[in-house]
C-alpha cells in the first residue's frame, strides 16, 4: 500500500518531462530555457482538478493492488503478500521476565521459592513458511531465566545461582481474530549453576552445567502499538517447567516486552 | 581464601533425567573438621551409601519437610494403643525424601546447595558414628538393626510446651526410632548436623535404647518408674547415664579425626550469651566437678519432669570422671568398649544395665549410682583401669566406698580403690 504514492508521484513527473517542462524542474539555476515568468501558471481551478484527479488515481490504484492479491490467493507466495499487508512487522521481539522460581528443595519441602529474572527473544519464524496456520502461531524463544538462593548460618553459608539457558519453539492457538493466544512450549538447552561455600572467611565455589529440559503453557498477547502495526506491545503470563539433571524447577511468572 | 572448581565434565557425567551414579563407595565432598580446627570440603568416601540423591544406606535414611506434633490432647495420640499408632498420631505431615543436589567433578560429587552440604555431612556423620561403634566398642553390625530414618529439619512442636516448632537441637527420638536435626535459629555457628561430635553422641542415644531399654520405643523401666509421678530415682539415673555416656562416646568417636580428641567437641556449634556455656560446662577434660548435696537430692526426690535438665550435670560428672580414669591409664578405647558390654549382659555375676532395671522394676529406690556403676565396673576387666574408675565414681559421684568395695560382689572395686580426694565428702544422706 505505501508503494502506490512513489509510483503515482513518478509516473506524473516522467509525464511532465517528456511533455511540458514542470515548474519544479525548472528550478535548476543553470537552465537557461526556464522562464516561468514568461508561461501562465495553472489557475487555482486546475490546481483543484489536478488534486482531485491524484486523490481518484490513489484509490483506484490501492484498490486494485489489494484486488490483485486478493485474486491471486491460493497461489504461491500469495499469502505472504496478504499478511504482509496486515501485519508489516518482522515478527522478533524482545521481553523481560519476572516471577517466582520454584527450585526443587533439596531438603524436601514443597519447593524453595526465588525471585526469578530473565530475558529472552522471540522470533515468529512460522513467517518464513507462508502457511497461515504458522505464521504468527508458531515462534520460538531464545531464554535467560536466573535465580538466585542461599542459607545458612553466620558462620557457614551456601549460595547457589542457576542460570538456565533455553531454546525453545511453541505453537500458539489465537484467541478467534485477536492478537492474544494461548501456547505451549517445549525446549532445551543447559543450566550452569555457580555455588558457593563459604565457612568463616574461606570460600569454595563449584560451577557446572547441567542438561536442562523446558516446557510449559501459558497466555500471550500482542497487541499493535503503531498505526502501521510495525511496533507491538508483547506480554506473556506462563507456568514453565525446568528438568534440571534430575531436579525440577518451576517458574510462574510473565514477562513484557516489544515485538518489531 | 577463594577457592573455584569448575566443573565442566559435569554435563558429561549427568544426563538429562540422569540421578549420579550411586554404587557405594561414593566420592563425594563432605564439610569435615579439619587438623587446624576449620571445617573444610574435604573429599570423602560414603562406604554403606545406596541412594546418594535421596541420602539413604544402611546406616541412615534421610527424610525431609516432615511435620510432627506432639499434643497431649490429641485425641488421636491418646487413642494410640500400638507405637506405630503413636507414631502415626506424631505425624502430621509425611514430608518426603531428601533430593541433594550435586555437580560431579572428576568422579567426586560436590554438593551445589547449603542443604545439600549440610545433609550429605549429616549422613557421612552417621556412617562415622556407626564406624565407632562398630569398630571402636565391638557392636556387631546385626545389632545396629535398620537404617535409622533421619527427619532433616521437620516442624517439631511439643503442643504443651509451645504452638512454635523446636529449633537448634538435634536428638533421637525413641518413639519414632528415629533421628531429628531441627532446624537452626539462634545457633549461628557450625549447625549441629555438620558437627560430627554432635551425630555421634545423638547417635550414642540410638545405641543406649537398643541395648539397655532392649530397643523398646517405650522403654519399660523409663515408663514404670516415670509414671509413678513422685520421686523417680531410677528414671532420673537412667537418664543421666544416658545423656553422660553419650557425650562420652561422642568424644572417644573424635579421637579417630584429623583434629584429635576433643573435650570441648560442641564448641564449634554453640556460642552467644544464652548457649555459650555449654561448651565449658560439659567439656570432660574439667576436672573438679563433684557432686552437690542438692544435686544428690534431686536424683532421690525428684520427679523425671522435675529433673529435666539435671540429667546434663550428673551426667557430665560421669562422663567427665569416666574420662579422667581412662585417660590416666591410656586405656580410652578399652574402658569405651567395656562400658558398651555393660549395657546388657544377662550374665548373673555381671548384670548389664538392662537387666539391673528389669531386677529393680518394682522398686526404683534400690537402682542408686552405686547400682548404676556396679554394671561398668563389673565389666572392666584391667584391674588398673578398674580401681581408676572406681576412685573417679566415688570421688565426682560421691558413690560410698563400701557399695563398691567388699561388697558380696566379687567383680566390683578392688580394696587397692580408696576414693580420689578431688571432691569435698558428702555426709551419707
Amino acid at each position: 500500500m505505501r508503494t502506490a504514492p512513489v509510483k503515482n508521484w513518478l509516473t506524473r513527473c516522467l509525464m511532465g518531462g517528456l511533455l511540458v517542462a514542470t515548474p519544479a524542474f525548472a528550478q535548476d539555476d543553470d537552465d537557461p530555457y526556464a522562464y516561468p515568468e514568461d508561461e501562465p501558471g495553472p489557475s487555482q481551478e486546475q490546481i483543484e482538478e489536478e488534486e482531485a484527479a491524484e486523490r481518484r488515481r490513489r484509490n483506484v490504484d490501492q484498490a486494485d493492488e489489494f484486488r490483485n492479491a486478493s485474486e491471486q490467493e491460493g497461489e504461491e507466495g500469495d499469502f505472504k503478500e496478504l499478511a504482509g499487508l496486515d501485519d508489516p512487522s518482522m515478527g522478533v521481539g524482545v521481553e523481560l521476565l519476572a516471577g517466582a522460581l520454584l527450585l526443587e528443595s533439596p531438603r524436601g519441602r514443597f519447593a524453595d521459592t526465588v525471585l526469578g529474572l530473565g530475558v529472552r527473544t522471540t522470533w515468529e519464524f512460522g513467517r518464513t513458511f507462508n502457511i497461515e496456520r504458522f505464521r504468527e502461531n508458531l515462534w520460538a524463544d531464545l531464554r535467560w531465566t536466573y535465580g538466585n538462593s542461599s542459607d545458612g548460618t553466620n558462620f557457614i553459608r551456601g549460595s547457589t545461582s542457576q542460570h538456565y539457558f533455553t531454546i525453545a519453539p511453541a505453537y500458539e492457538i489465537k484467541f478467534g481474530k485477536s492478537d492474544f493466544g494461548f501456547f505451549g512450549q517445549v525446549g532445551g538447552g543447559v543450566a550452569y549453576q555457580t555455588t558457593s561455600i563459604t565457612v568463616d572467611a574461606n570460600e569454595t565455589k563449584v560451577n557446572g552445567l547441567k542438561p536442562l529440559l523446558q516446557y510449559g503453557v501459558g497466555l500471550r498477547g500482542r497487541p499493535q502499538l503503531s498505526r502501521n502495526g510495525n511496533f507491538r506491545l508483547s506480554f506473556r503470563l506462563e507456568a514453565m517447567g525446568y528438568r534440571r539433571g534430575y531436579m525440577n524447577d518451576f517458574f510462574l511468572g510473565g514477562s513484557v516486552g516489544a515485538t518489531f | 581464601m577463594l577457592r573455584t572448581v569448575i566443573a565442566t565434565t559435569a554435563v558429561l557425567g549427568l544426563a538429562a533425567g540422569c540421578a549420579p551414579d550411586t554404587s557405594a563407595p561414593v566420592k563425594i565432598r563432605a564439610l569435615v573438621l579439619s587438623s587446624n580446627g576449620q571445617y573444610v570440603p574435604e573429599e570423602v568416601e560414603l562406604k554403606t551409601i545406596s541412594d546418594v540423591v535421596g541420602l539413604s544406606g544402611s546406616v541412615a535414611d534421610l527424610h525431609g519437610g516432615a511435620r510432627i506434633v506432639y499434643d497431649s490432647n490429641d485425641q488421636d495420640l491418646v487413642n494410640a494403643n500400638t507405637p506405630e499408632a503413636f507414631v502415626n498420631a506424631l505425624i502430621k505431615g509425611e514430608g518426603r525424601d531428601v533430593t541433594a543436589s550435586y555437580i560431579s567433578q572428576d568422579d567426586v560429587l560436590w554438593p551445589a546447595d547449603f542443604h545439600t552440604w549440610n545433609m550429605v555431612t549429616t549422613y557421612y556423620n552417621l556412617e562415622r558414628a556407626f564406624d565407632y561403634f562398630h569398630d571402636v566398642t565391638n557392636i556387631p553390625t546385626a545389632d545396629f538393626k535398620k537404617p535409622v530414618k533421619t527427619y532433616y529439619f521437620p516442624d517439631f512442636t511439643i503442643a504443651d510446651v509451645s504452638r512454635d516448632p523446636l529449633r537448634d537441637n538435634a536428638l533421637y527420638f525413641s518413639a519414632m526410632e528415629s533421628f531429628l536435626v531441627l532446624p537452626f535459629d539462634e545457633l549461628q555457628r557450625a549447625p549441629l548436623a555438620i558437627n560430627a561430635g554432635v551425630i555421634t553422641h545423638e547417635y550414642s542415644h540410638r545405641i543406649f535404647n537398643l541395648k539397655v531399654y532392649a530397643g523398646q520405643a517405650f522403654p519399660a523401666a523409663l515408663t514404670a518408674w516415670a509414671s509413678v509421678g513422685g520421686p523417680s530415682q531410677g528414671a532420673n539415673i537412667l537418664k543421666s547415664f544416658d545423656e553422660g555416656l553419650a557425650d562420652l562416646h561422642a568424644y572417644g568417636a573424635t579421637c579417630r579425626t584429623k583434629n584429635g580428641c576433643d573435650t570441648r567437641f560442641l564448641s564449634t556449634s554453640f556460642e552467644g550469651p544464652e548457649y555459650g556455656s555449654i561448651p565449658a560446662d560439659r567439656d570432660l577434660a574439667k576436672a573438679d566437678r563433684c557432686m552437690d548435696a542438692s544435686l544428690r537430692d534431686s536424683i532421690r526426690g525428684n520427679s523425671l519432669d522435675e529433673f529435666s535438665g539435671k540429667e546434663y550435670r550428673v551426667g557430665t560428672l560421669l562422663a567427665s570422671a569416666l574420662y579422667q580414669a581412662g585417660e590416666a591409664t591410656g586405656q580410652r578405647d578399652i574402658l569405651l568398649r567395656s562400658i558398651i558390654t555393660a549395657y546388657s549382659d544377662s550374665s548373673t555375676t555381671t548384670p548389664g544395665l538392662l537387666q539391673l532395671t528389669q531386677q529393680h522394676i518394682s522398686d526404683q529406690t534400690k537402682f542408686d549410682l552405686a547400682v548404676a556403676s556396679s554394671a561398668i565396673i563389673s565389666h572392666i576387666t584391667d584391674l588398673r583401669l578398674k580401681e581408676a574408675v572406681c576412685n573417679e565414681l566415688m570421688d565426682h559421684l560421691q558413690i560410698p566406698r563400701d557399695l563398691l568395695v567388699n561388697t558380696t560382689n566379687p567383680n566390683l572395686c578392688p580394696p587397692s580403690a580408696a576414693g580420689g580426694t578431688t571432691c569435698p565428702r558428702l555426709s551419707v544422706d
